[in-house]
């Protein structure tokens, strides 16, 4: 990779609203299982950039072996 | 006919001009159906290109039923067999097979101009194009073709494990002209959808709401989703128990089956006791009253800031709320959550009802948002 670095956003923050009130949190994509980006490869656009950064990171660490 | 078409050009008659290529292309299409010993005709997307006499609008406009047509499945070109394109191609049509089907004719009957498009093609390239010009943004020297051919295999090899996970984020798309987009995702363990007709209906419904209520605002995702799907997990108890929830990027997504079907808090409106903003009498009160809130939610990203930690979105809008006196104003009981739910109360109950404070109406104002502001009101 020439610049090594993510460049998509990784925290994604999210409201949800329950019956009894709301609930807030950070969806983090960096810590995120393989399996759960794949679930949500149409839902979330990060989800495919942060596959597309993995699968590089993968090519450049086997490339240095 | 170029001649024609240079003369056309001499005389900067545009309308001249688009007769003479219209022509030329009628001609040209026609010479492929003699006899059958020519090739079939291919459709061209873009027959009309950048020639400086035309605009770029209205070379839009004049390669827009051109572009309808070479849409269409049969006149799409077809990869080479066994190339990772067809690898895609079949993935697509596996998509396509796999969406919730849903009632055409009622949706094109729905106020709104709505359509369904349930083909995959145009989830499978918005993959591409997302995964393209993120390999551009790591690696920017990679020219177009190189890109295209280092995130082909990655989409495909993405796609396959989507489909292997009979994934429940799965969904089919309705649109508007206006850009605006329903998504009705598919049951777990079904392709059956999630919403139905009259779920549906009320989400259009929402949006015409806001539409007319509301001005300047930007195309705006609903998605209608089922009770074990997409929630954040980490998020707890309040799992079991959300109607909706909303993220940057991601839109407003609603969950029908969570909406109170039995125990609704109708009757008179009351800041001080009221659950919400707005009184909820029915299904359709509650389907509309969180539809209208997540697009509240998603507006306040729009114009406040799409994350709260990176842009400061929340402070954004917690400080326009001391500005312009928003700030400890009574909409509902679940308004007094936060700034962020006060804020998608009370934008529920201005698109609702028309109804809002003075305040909050300055705050609207500051991003353009009133519906005084909208052009010709």
């Amino acid at each position: 990779m020439k610049n090594g670095k993510r460049n998509h956003e990784t925290k994604i923050p999210y409201l949800i609203d329950t019956q009894d009130g709301a609930l807030e949190g950070v969806l983090d994509l960096e810590t995120m299982s393989d399996d759960e980006l794949i679930t949500r490869l149409f839902e979330i656009p990060e989800a495919i950039s942060e596959i597309v950064y993995r699968e590089l990171a993968q090519e450049l660490d086997n490339t240095k072996e | 006919l170029p001649a024609d078409s240079d003369a056309a050009t001499r005389e900067s008659s545009k309308k001249e001009y688009i007769d003479a290529i219209d022509k030329m292309l009628e001609s040209h299409r026609a010479s492929f159906d003699s006899n059958g010993t020519m090739r079939a005709y291919k459709f061209e997307a873009i027959p009309y290109r950048e020639d400086g006499i035309l605009s770029k609008a209205e070379i839009a406009k004049l390669n827009a039923p051109y572009q309808a047509a070479a849409n269409k499945p049969e006149n799409r070109s077809k990869p080479a067999p066994g190339s990772l394109s067809a690898r895609v191609d079949k993935l697509t049509k596996s998509i396509a097979a796999s969406v919730p089907k849903l009632d055409e004719n009622f949706i094109s009957n729905l106020p709104g101009n709505w359509r369904v498009i349930s083909d995959g093609s145009s989830l499978v390239n918005r993959l591409l194009s997302v995964s393209k010009s993120s390999l551009l943004g790591i690696e920017p020297s990679s020219s177009p073709g190189e890109s295209k051919a280092r995130t082909l295999p990655i989409v495909a090899r993405a796609l396959d494990r989507f489909m292997a996970q009979r994934t429940k984020g799965l969904y089919t798309e309705i649109v508007n002209g206006r850009g605006d987009v329903i998504r009705v995702y598919a049951q777990a363990r079904n392709n059956g959808a999630i919403a139905t007709n009259e779920d549906i209906k009320y989400t259009s419904a929402s949006l015409d709401k806001i539409r007319s209520q509301v001005s300047a605002i930007k195309p705006i995702t609903l998605s209608i989703v089922g009770p074990s799907s997409l929630l954040p997990s980490g998020s707890g108890s309040g799992n079991s128990r959300a109607m909706g929830y909303a993220f940057p990027g991601g839109g407003g997504h609603i969950l029908p089956n969570r909406i109170d079907r039995n125990n609704l808090s109708g009757g008179e409106y009351n800041p001080a006791t009221s659950w919400h903003s707005v009184p909820q009498n029915n299904y359709q009160d509650g389907f509309e009253h969180t539809a209208i809130h997540e697009v509240g939610h998603v507006m306040m990203y729009q114009y406040w800031g799409t994350d709260s930690w990176l842009d400061n979105g929340m402070s954004n809008l917690e400080s326009d709320y001391r500005k312009y006196g928003v700030l400890g104003q009574k909409i509902s009981l679940y308004g007094q959550k936060s700034v962020a739910e006060h804020f998608a109360e009370a934008f529920a109950r201005y698109v609702s009802t028309g109804d809002a404070t003075s305040e909050f109406r300055d705050l609207l104002r500051s991003k353009g948002l009133l519906k005084s502001q909208k052009k010709g009101a």
